[in-house]
């Protein structure tokens, strides 16, 4: 997760992201799970910086007796440049890195891990689970890529990693943990259980991700059992994407109950539509600025917002001064024949500059 | 404002000085440094200058002749905005200032000293001045309507804004064109704008915009080396990948080179006794290539023997014809230098046969011509004797003197003068004589008669009394001197004669012209008969002789010479000897030159032979030389057939050699190639695959070597974080980028705001300035009779550009205008503002010269325009100038600066 589009927030939320593994790790303390499945992108990126390796290392750290299982991604995927090769993950007693398809017991349960070798493959990556149907015991596949079908396929990275979506009858195995996709999904088997699951990322990365921010603790009591899967949220960061239309002078009043409603809210986005006079220009400015103190982050879109002016020019602001109030008209008559929106901002602006210019001096 | 009047105390030349002023025109007028300019001077230090300045322009209004520091003064009354004024200012010595109001006539102090400079510049609307004096700009109004000097110029933009000063109100809704507010705005626009732009429009260095976009390229930067960095290490991954791939495939291949050799050791071979066989085949053939190569030896020692044999006797045979040819050649050359000598011979008797000739003929010559000349001498001998005693018998009749031409002309003349001074004498009607006597006496002679006279001085005319026998008394004036002089000068001119007669011997005159004349004849008989002995000969007769007697003497010698008998036979004493002598001369010439070409001849034979025969020995020492060597060549060829025998021998000895070698190398080539079948086997195997063995292992561990470079360098760059500080990096970006595009809008928007504001002062300030505009426009028309019809002011009413009839646009620029006319058209910008300021209060035009370029019809038409508008406006002017009749149009008061009146 880049944190990108966010502006200034994105620093901000990549810390937190790291920050709220613990509450992934705390959860499951206090939930006595058996082990932590982490399946994959934990790190963006294989060449992270060494400081933010520390931060998730000493996270770990934090809950030693929690045996920790993890499948690198395809963003932090296994290679000699794999962020696992790390000497500082070795000292880690807890956590085992999961770098081949051999089997690893857990407590409780047998693991069928399924790396990712290759940013691309055509393979199904479940292809290797064997028929366990007449092994005892809990049987639970690992992967990280795509369900094949399951979801539209907007780029490459998407489809690149497929995963067979009848693993589950073509194998019997008990569970697929998934990762890979950032919102949290469960599918079912053909007999509607669900046996398929993606957590999501534990923290949301950016606007648009729904149901993110979550981790899944899945009891599993016995072979071929249903399993129970139960949402846990560990997302520190709350976020809102709104629009909003502007009509008249009341939206603003609309727009301020609005911001009120989501006053908790950290991450805000707010798309702008509609007309506003121009006097009411200033006063919407002054409220954006005072909310983008009160959230992490407001990131608002105004492009689509057309500033009017009043169609009476004959009663404009009145400065005192003749040649300013001529200005002041010169500029307004400028805006109503000028269609480009750009320009249309710039007089705009210049437009409020007077405005205030005019207004300090006059006091 | 009005000014009523002035005066002056210790004032640079005006000691006390009062002036009063017409309400309407006052021209004060006086010639150069009468104090004119100065009346001006003191009325704008007393309105704007503070009495207590130290300026140096104020301690330079005391007089010239103060000694130290005096009190100068000026006091004005005026009358403004209807209330009447009087200031009075002491500056240097004693400073201070009163400033009163007049009501009636009585002056009420309002204030004093700094409190009154202060009251006064804000009656006048003026501006306060520093402590170096004031200046035109801080005159206020003024400035464009009082002109001292040092401010004949108008006004330009650099000299601020005139709104404020010329009550530039806006025309429609009253009030001032530029307000404080719109000045405090326009300055935090500009504020704003400068922190993006500067003056012209230029983007600045340091703006927030310029920064952002550093900020954003050197992230940018940074982006471009992380994602290089990425890629990098992606790359190399790929390519470790790729070797990892490979590194199985050769390690398989290793172990089986490895198996190969393992089987190839098992296969040895004995080669020991075919080498043996081999060894002693190669010796045979060694062997028999030995003998093959005596053979050929013996066969080319044999045939180079013969060859140089052969070379040797053409050699030999070569020279020995050589030899025989030259020898003939000898032979030829030996005839042919006897006939050469031969004919020499020949030539020198027929040489010697010439000379004898010629010798003959010339003796012959000789004599007759010795002969002749012997004759001739004789000849020319006697004439000259003959003309010699003719000669010496005229010698004697010659004079010892003659008479010159000159003397004869000189006595001739001595006897004109002598005849013409008795004539000069005898006019006198009587025959005087005088005659000078002893001691001054004269004896006079009147008529050939002596008279007694008395002592008379020889000084001039004297008059003397004389008696003359038959005459009586007669009174004898005469020129003593004269006539003294003449018988003086007759009776030398007499004596000259007869000295120069008888110096030669005669009596008269005519006798020495006839001994002249016939001495002349003798000279010229003797110079003929010299002449005639010179033509004759010229030398002396004793050289004659001497002459003669050698050509006897050669005569004798000739005669003596005998002749041979073939000269006597030959030479023939008839005909012309000399043509004789001639011929014989030309024979010998001839048959000396055909001699000289046979000796020339004889030489080069001679000379032919002698090359011919030293060729010749050299040819015969190189036959001898060749046969010498032939003997040798012939000896050794002996010795080499002696040891070789013949060359058909050796041929057959070569040919058996040459079988034998082909055999042997037969025998041999099947051994090695049995050989070599033998150890291409196994042992070469085990060799080719030792060295396989070794060239894969190099291959792995060079591979494995790039493996764990690229491992160590994927993980170091790995650790570097690259990827986290690039996703810094572009949030970075990110976020400049929303600021730079905020930022370059407010820029645009405070730029389009600048513009506006300057766009709307400048077309309220056009409206305000225009009815100025027009005023000057149409006083221009009127001055320069419609020549300049339209004029361009700028907002600080200065005039940019003026039109010219005939030119449609208005094209000229100020500096173009002549001198005259950028006087005409400030006058035109001062009058106008001077007619508009009077609506708020009457004006008063202080104009210093204002005509110095200006023409009198222009002027004049100046004047109407300021005489109209102090009807129709309450102008009041004054005028300070040297010419005051260019200035009676006015009507008013003149004021003689000199007399004051």
């Amino acid at each position: 997760m880049k944190g990108g589009g966010l502006g200034e927030a994105g620093p901000i939320v990549r810390e937190i992201r790291i920050e709220s593994i613990l509450n992934v790790l705390k959860s499951a303390q206090e939930k006595n799970a058996d082990f932590v499945l982490l399946c994959g992108d934990i790190f963006e990126h294989n060449m992270v910086s060494q400081e933010t390796v520390k931060k998730v290392v000493a996270i770990f750290n934090q809950y030693p007796r929690i045996p920790i299982y993890l499948l690198p991604g395809n963003h932090d995927i296994l290679g000699s440049d794999c962020v696992y090769n790390r000497a500082i993950f070795q000292r880690l007693k807890h956590l085992t890195i999961i770098t081949t398809d051999d089997v690893v017991e857990v407590v409780g349960a047998t693991l069928h891990p399924c790396p990712v070798l290759s940013k691309v493959t055509a393979q199904d990556l479940t292809a290797r689970i064997p028929n366990v149907r007449e092994t005892d015991g809990i049987h639970i596949g690992v992967a990280h890529g795509s369900l094949v079908g399951k979801f539209p396929s907007s780029n490459w990275e998407d489809t690149a990693l497929p995963v067979d979506p009848s693993c589950i009858e073509r194998t019997g195995i008990d569970y697929l943990a998934l990762g890979h996709w950032h919102s949290h999904r469960a599918f079912d088997d053909d007999r509607g259980v669900p046996r398929i699951a993606y957590s999501g990322t534990h923290e949301q990365t950016k606007f648009g991700e729904d149901d993110a921010g979550k981790c899944l603790l899945v009891e599993i009591e016995k072979k071929g059992d249903p399993p129970k899967i139960d949402t846990i949220t560990t997302g520190k960061l709350t976020w809102t994407s709104d629009e909003f239309e502007m009509k008249d002078s009341s939206s603003l009043d609309e727009l301020k109950r609005h911001f009120e409603a989501i006053r908790d809210i950290d991450m805000v986005r707010l798309e702008l539509h509609g007309e506003l006079p121009l006097e009411l220009k200033e006063e919407l400015e002054n409220m954006l600025e005072f909310q983008a103190t009160i959230h992490k982050n407001l990131r608002v879109k105004s492009e689509s917002l057309n500033i009017t002016v009043p169609p009476e020019l004959e009663t404009p602001f009145d400065f005192g001064d003749p040649i300013l109030n001529q200005t002041e008209t010169y500029l307004k008559e400028s805006l109503s024949k000028e269609t480009d929106p750009g320009q249309r901002r710039i007089i705009v602006e210049a437009l409020a500059h007077l405005q205030r210019y005019g207004r300090e001096v006059g006091s | 404002m009005k000014l009523h009047r002035v005066e002056l105390e210790n004032w640079r030349k005006h000691t006390k000085r009062r002036i009063d002023f017409d309400d309407n025109a006052t021209i004060i007028y006086g010639p150069n440094e009468t104090g004119k300019s100065t009346i001006l001077e003191a009325l704008s230090k007393a309105f704007f200058d503070r009495s207590s300045s130290h300026a140096e322009s104020i301690k330079g209004v005391k007089p010239r002749t103060a000694s130290g520091n005096v009190t100068s003064s000026v006091t004005v009354e005026f009358t403004l905005n209807e209330t009447r004024y009087r200031v009075e200012k002491n500056f240097n010595l004693r400073r201070g200032t009163s400033l009163y109001k007049v009501v009636g006539n009585k002056p009420v102090l309002q204030a004093q000293d700094d409190s009154a400079d202060e009251q006064l510049i804000k009656l006048l609307e003026a501006d306060l001045p520093s402590s170096r004096g004031s200046k035109p700009s801080q005159w206020g109004a003024f400035r464009w309507l009082w002109t001292p000097q040092e401010n004949r110029e108008l006004p330009t933009d650099k000299d601020g804004d005139p709104t404020a000063a010329l009550h530039l109100e806006r025309g429609e809704t009253g009030g001032v064109l530029v307000t404080p507010k719109f000045q405090d705005v326009q300055n935090l626009v500009q504020t704003s704008c400068a922190r993006y732009f500067t003056k012209t429009g230029r983007a600045v260095s340091g703006s927030p915009i310029s920064n952002t976009e550093e900020e954003i390229q050197e992230h940018e930067n940074r982006r471009t080396e992380l994602a290089d960095i990425i890629d990098k290490v992606e790359a190399e991954k790929h390519q470790l990948r790729e070797l990892e791939q490979q590194l199985p495939g050769l390690e398989q291949k290793i172990a089986a080179t490895r198996d190969e050799l393992e089987k190839a050791q098992t296969e040895v071979v004995d080669l020991s006794a075919i080498e043996s066989k081999l060894e002693a085949s190669e010796a045979d053939v060694r062997e028999a290539k030995r003998n093959v190569q005596d053979s050929e030896k013996a066969i080319k020692e044999l045939k180079n023997s013969a060859k140089e044999v052969e070379s040797l006797q053409k050699k030999e045979k070569k020279a020995r014809d050589n030899l025989s040819r030259l020898e003939a050649v000898c032979e030829h050359l030996e005839k042919r230098q006897q006939e050469a000598k031969a004919e020499v011979e020949e030539k020198a008797m027929k040489i010697r046969e010439c000379e004898e000739l010629t010798k003959d003929a010339r003796i012959l010559w000789t004599m007759a011509d010795t002969e002749k000349k012997i004759k001739d001498s004789n000849e020319r001998i006697r004439k000259i004797d003959d003309i010699t005693t003719k000669i010496e018998k005229l010698s004697k009749e010659e004079a010892p003197v003659v008479p010159t031409e000159d003397e004869i002309e000189k006595l001739s003349n001595s006897l004109a003068r002598i005849e013409a001074l008795k004539e000069s004498l005898a006019m006198r009607g009587l025959t005087v004589t005088v005659t000078p006597g002893k001691k001054g006496s004269l004896q006079v002679e009147v008529d050939g008669k002596n008279l007694e006279d008395g002592r008379l001085k020889d000084t001039g005319a004297e008059s003397v009394s004389v008696t003359a026998p038959e005459l009586g008394k007669v009174d004898v004036t005469a020129d003593i001197k004269q006539a003294h002089d003449a018988k003086v000068d007759i009776k030398g001119l007499q004596a000259s004669i007869q000295s120069t007669l008888k110096k030669y011997s005669v009596k008269s005159i005519d006798q020495l012209k006839d001994l002249s004349r016939k001495q002349n004849d003798i000279s010229k008989k003797i110079d003929l008969l010299q002449a005639e002995r010179k033509g004759i000969d010229e030398r002396t007769v004793n050289e004659m002789a001497r002459e003669l007697k050698k050509l006897e003497k050669i005569l004798e010698e000739c005669k003596k010479t005998e002749r041979t008998p073939n000269a006597i036979k030959l030479n023939s004493l008839d005909g012309d000897l000399a043509e004789l002598m001639n011929i014989r001369e030309q024979e010998q010439e001839a048959a000396k030159t055909v001699l000289d070409r046979a000796r020339t001849q004889r030489d080069e034979v001679d000379k032919e032979h002698l090359e011919k025969k030293q060729e010749l020995a050299g040819i015969r020492a190189e036959q001898k030389s060749c046969s010498e060597e032939l003997e040798k060549a012939r000896a050794r060829e002996r010795e080499v057939i002696t040891q070789h025998g013949s060359v058909e021998s050796q041929e057959k000895n070569l040919s058996t050699a040459n079988a034998d070698l082909t055999k042997k190398n037969e025998a041999y080539k099947k051994i090695k190639q049995r050989h070599d079948e033998l150890e291409k086997g196994p042992l070469n195997r085990i060799k080719r695959l030792k060295k396989q063995i070794e060239n894969q292992d190099q291959v792995i561990r060079q591979q494995q070597t790039s493996i764990d470079q690229l491992k160590g360098g994927i993980a170091k760059e790995s650790l570097g974080g690259a990827y986290s500080e690039l996703t810094e990096t572009e949030s970075q970006i990110e976020i400049l980028t929303e600021r730079l595009e905020k930022e370059r809008m407010r820029a645009e928007s405070f730029k389009l705001l600048k513009e506006a504001l300057e766009n709307q002062y400048h077309s309220a300030l056009s409206g305000v300035v225009g009815p100025i505009k027009d005023e000057v426009k149409a006083s221009l028309s009127y001055i320069t009779r419609f020549m300049h019809e339209d004029v361009e002011l700028n907002e600080y009413l200065f005039p940019t550009r003026f039109g010219e009839r005939g030119i449609d646009d208005i094209s000229l620029e100020f500096n173009d205008a002549s001198s005259g006319l950028k006087e005409v058209l400030a006058l035109c910008v001062r009058l106008a503002i001077a007619k508009h300021l009077s609506k708020r209060d009457s004006q008063c035009l202080v104009l210093d010269d204002p005509f110095v370029h200006v023409s009198t019809d222009r002027s004049d038409r100046v004047i109407e325009k300021i005489n109209e508008a102090i009807s129709e406006h309450g102008l009041q002017v004054i005028v300070f100038t040297h010419r005051p009749m260019e200035f009676s149009g006015f009507t008013g008061r003149m004021v003689d600066i000199q007399s004051d009146k």
